[in-house]
């Protein structure tokens, strides 16, 4: 009994997150916000999965938003979910056989042909600047004993590159840029950070993730 | 002419009763008189207001500056003002109520005179845009557009990631300057602005920013359409 309650735990805790196309649609359904029309995109979101060495049963979800084509790199990936493009890197993340054939590398001809099709990168670009900061980082784990049942948690950095490098979708960009130091308008008058930084700094509530068996 | 028609008038409070009847005749006459340049319609108005202020038993010519008066500030201040500070604070209090962008254009006579036109809403206006409805051609046909500047809102549309957005002069502002031969100011509400010239090449705007705000410009240049 005790062997098969460890064979189990070692299974479900121990075992690496395999990144699975409907984990991936039900992380992006659950965690951002597509609402359809933005014809044509002023952003394209940018989500970086990762997996550290020493913790391979934790998955890492963070994105942010791009507004260049100067800022698409070898490493990034194109995932088109339903109506939604969207820019993918995995870092130390293998993706199984159902995500992975759905990915469209850089290298391959239908990847310019997919941001022309949205017509990313070719309208005048709108007056808008994107707030990267604060970056959100969720972990994704396994419940325990549980092998489709996931527990997301997220931790908050401000500033956005104040997170650990493998966190960080993007570092440097094409045009303009994010800040390395905490933002002005998270000071108050006497130099001390204000309400806002701890109100944004929060992190998301807990969010149970139940994956079909 | 307007100005100082605006500070003659200024001083008198009496007959306001009688005023506001004479400002009813005033919207009426927007309706008929829409091809009227500003004097005509400030002379028209004032008739009416004379005739008014005679039915009561007042002095005519109060009555009719009076009419003017009012029918100056009721309608035709809606869209021209001849202060910036006036035209800025009707543009600025529109945007903040409405959420879109309004423009103030700025004219210029012959003698130096500046003139402030408030744009009206134009049905496309939204968020990141407003369209300039300019006044009649009757009414500025001695005037030369010199300027433009127009106020939005700071928060623009979250990203489907969740980033906030922030408002921001755009490579379309310069592009309307230079097109114009004019300076053209976006004011964002809370966050800054952005002044373009109508230089010959795109060049970054001069910026000023609100102190919790420095360092945005550099971090968010304005974008030309070639680095997307």
């Amino acid at each position: 009994m005790t062997f098969f309650l460890f064979a189990l735990f070692c299974n479900t805790n121990y075992a690496q997150i395999k990144v699975t196309k409907s984990l991936v649609d039900s992380l992006i359904t659950k965690l951002y916000y597509f609402e359809g029309s933005n014809d044509p995109p002023f952003f394209l979101t940018l989500l970086n999965f990762a997996s550290l060495e020493s913790e391979e049963n934790t998955l890492y979800l963070s994105g942010t938003s791009i507004m260049t084509r100067y800022n698409i790199h070898e490493d990034m990936m194109i995932y088109v979910k339903g109506k939604e493009v969207l820019l993918m890197i995995l870092r130390n993340v293998t993706p199984d056989s159902s995500f992975r054939s759905r990915l469209i590398q850089y290298d391959d001809l239908r990847f310019g042909k997919t941001l022309d099709s949205i017509k990313f990168g070719i309208s005048a670009p709108p007056g808008l600047a994107v707030m990267r900061t604060p970056l959100t980082v969720y972990r994704i784990r396994r419940k325990l004993f549980r092998k489709n049942i996931f527990v997301i948690t997220s931790k908050k950095y401000i500033p956005y590159l104040s997170a650990p490098k493998e966190f960080i979708p993007l570092k440097k960009f094409a045009f303009g840029g994010e800040w390395d130091e905490i933002q002005g308008w998270y000071y108050n008058s006497y130099g001390d950070l204000n309400e806002r930084y701890y109100e944004d700094i929060k992190p998301r509530k807990k969010i149970i993730l139940k994956m079909p068996k | 002419m307007i100005m100082n028609l605006k500070y003659d008038l200024i001083k008198i409070k009496e007959s306001k009763r009688w005023g506001c009847i004479s400002s009813l005749g005033g919207s009426a006459m927007i309706k008929y008189g829409a091809n009227m340049d500003i004097g005509a319609k400030v002379a028209v108005s004032s008739a009416i207001g004379g005739t008014a202020e005679a039915l009561g038993g007042g002095k005519f010519a109060n009555g009719a500056v009076t009419g003017a008066y009012v029918m100056m500030f009721n309608h035709l201040m809606h869209d021209w003002h001849p202060t910036r500070t006036g035209a800025a604070k009707l543009a600025k209090g529109k945007t903040s109520a409405t959420g879109n962008e309004t423009s103030v254009l700025v004219y210029e006579d012959d003698s130096g005179n500046d003139y402030y036109w408030v744009s009206p809403h134009d049905p496309r206006n939204g968020k990141l845009i407003s369209y300039w409805v300019e006044p009649p051609p009757a009414e500025t046909s001695d005037l030369t557009l010199v300027e433009e500047f127009h106020y939005s809102v700071k928060d623009g549309p979250r990203t489907a990631n969740g980033d906030p957005t922030l408002i921001m002069g755009s490579w379309e502002d310069w592009r309307r300057a230079f097109t114009e031969n004019i300076r053209v100011t976006h004011h964002t509400i809370g966050l800054g602005s952005w002044y373009f010239e109508p230089t010959k090449g795109f060049t970054q705007p001069r910026t000023i920013f609100y102190y919790e705000y420095r360092g945005f410009d550099k971090k968010n240049p304005v974008m030309p359409p070639w680095k997307r």
